[in-house]
């Protein structure tokens, strides 16, 4: 029976400046690269929520995922003091009720301060309900606020997207401490990362991505082929982490 | 002999299997990578025995390799730790000798000790930390050493396209010496490099650093050749698997992977004259 991979980072929509790479973030585009590398499911998230405004983001997402069983919605939120969207209390419980089993945050994206005093009341209710939260730890590159954060939501999944070969020094410490920290590893190229990881934090904590677009999965998925770990930790990194993390959502 | 087939290769991928046992059919070298450790970030296992044991793991037969302190300052102590590794691995490791330009006074003397006596056989500069171009009079006696002796230089460059025109103007004046782009599949450069490759064959490029990027293979082996892109990856500094994956999944030919994965480096190493 083939390997069930589950991909926790992949975008879709397209952006206001043409990139390089091709295909661009089209529907038809993702589902044809998951089919080509054999990647069962995705979480995707919109790039319309971060160019334009999560409301019409989360509306073009949520149409694309309600029509692909494979794709999972990753909705973008905003801070609730500016009442862009219906209370943290009412929405996100309304969010769950449409399926949705995870959240972002792109702050630099969207202009305010990431921290307890500004996103506190969010940051809660999203923890009552154990709700993951992807931050993008490569634009949002404040260790010390993310490990505060951490240590005062500790029942929050805070997953780490874009989590990359040149943070070590800050992640070990941050990583080691903060138990409800999961990295997603599509830029994690760290020659023996994941062997020197997984003895400090655990492979129940470390999830596939593929960055897609931008990137090509071969990357990811060779390196977790050819890791020097366990068949067991593999699988898990590969998909049951990820199953776990958006099973456990609370109503 | 049968054609190798990547099929089985990506399979084994999806299936989170091992590729060492299929890939040792196969002849792979890698021409660019590095023994640690760096200042800027925290790398296990950065040793020449960490390299070769994750070389073992994959199947990558042969490694281009420089300590990271031969691009800096201290060039004659890194040159000699180079050395070192070359001494414990001596059918596996392929000795970068690195010049900084700014210690002049070295350049002669370094290129002679490295070529003469420690047995290197590539020339490496890394003109973006040197803050200066490969076609700087600094850099002169070692180009024209091993222009001599088609000893292949492979370079970073100071500006990935203003700095492609001087590049190209240098290896047209050594039109026998390979000179080798590192990061050729950097997102940015990538046009600019397919529009100067046409003109100047002896110009190869390696994919180091940036495979990562969707169909950066692809759009590099379309506009410069299968025969001129080279595997590199970056090792220590980053992780071999990640950097060889892009081409074991690119949509070329199997042919192609073969010649960027290994026979395009043993045609260059192959030219070198004694």
């Amino acid at each position: 029976m083939s390997v069930q991979w589950f991909d926790a980072c992949a975008r879709l929509g397209l952006l206001r400046a043409r990139p390089h790479y091709e295909p661009q973030g089209s529907l038809e585009g993702l589902l044809a690269a998951l089919d080509r590398f054999g990647i069962t499911e995705a979480l995707v998230y919109s790039a319309c929520g971060d160019e334009t405004h999560p409301s019409v983001g989360n509306r073009l997402l949520l149409d694309a995922t309600r029509a692909n069983p494979r794709l999972h919605a990753c909705v973008t939120l905003l801070p609730p003091a500016t009442r862009e969207f219906p209370p943290p209390a009412e929405h996100i419980p309304a969010l769950i009720d449409q399926g949705v089993r995870a959240v972002r945050l792109t702050p630099s994206a969207h202009g305010y301060a990431f921290n307890s005093q500004f996103c506190g009341e969010l940051l809660e209710v999203l923890q009552q309900h154990r709700m993951p939260l992807c931050i993008n730890i490569s634009l949002f590159a404040d260790w010390v606020v993310l490990d505060a954060v951490a240590g005062d939501f500790p029942q929050l999944p805070i997953v780490l997207t874009s989590f990359s070969y040149g943070m070590t020094r800050n992640a070990y410490g941050v990583l080691a401490r903060r138990k409800n920290i999961y990295p997603e590893l599509h830029g994690y190229e760290v020659h023996d990362g994941l062997e020197d990881l997984i003895p400090l934090i655990g492979a129940e904590r470390l999830l596939f991505g593929s960055g897609w677009p931008e990137f090509t999965p071969a990357s990811a998925m060779t390196m977790l082929a050819c890791a020097r770990i366990s068949r067991q930790e593999k699988l898990r990194i590969a998909r049951e982490n990820l199953v776990g993390l958006l099973g456990g959502v609370k109503r | 002999m049968a054609a190798f087939s990547f099929d089985i290769v990506m399979e084994q991928v999806r299936n989170l299997e091992a590729i060492k046992d299929i890939l040792a059919d196969l002849l792979v070298i890698d021409c660019h990578a590095h023994i640690g450790p760096h200042s800027r970030y925290f790398v296990p296992n950065d040793g020449i025995d960490g390299i070769i044991a994750a070389m073992d793991s994959i199947g990558v037969d042969k490694v281009g390799i420089n300590a990271l302190s031969a691009l800096e300052g201290e060039v004659v102590d890194g040159n000699t730790a180079t050395a070192r590794a070359m001494m414990q691995y001596p059918d596996r490791i392929i000795g970068h000798c690195c010049i900084n330009p700014n210690y002049p006074e070295t350049v002669e003397s370094e290129t002679l000790r490295c070529f003469e006596q420690l047995g290197m056989r590539m020339l490496k500069f890394h003109s973006a930390w040197h803050k200066t171009p490969p076609e700087h009079a600094h850099y002169r006696p070692a180009v024209e050493y091993c222009a001599a002796r088609r000893i292949p230089l492979l370079t970073h460059l100071t500006d990935y396209i203003g700095g492609l025109p001087g590049y190209a103007s240098l290896a047209r004046e050594y039109p026998q010496m390979p000179f080798i782009i590192a990061h050729a599949t950097a997102p940015n450069a990538i046009d600019a490099i397919i529009e100067v490759c046409a003109g100047v064959e002896n110009m190869f490029f390696d994919t180091t650093g940036y495979p990562k990027y969707n169909r950066s293979i692809e759009r590099l082996v379309e506009g410069c050749g299968e025969d001129r892109v080279l595997f590199g990856s970056d090792i220590a500094w980053l992780n071999l698997a990640h950097e060889i994956g892009p081409i074991l999944f690119a949509e070329i030919s199997d042919t192609a992977k073969e010649k960027l994965l290994g026979r395009n480096f043993q045609a260059i190493l192959e030219g070198i004259t004694p």
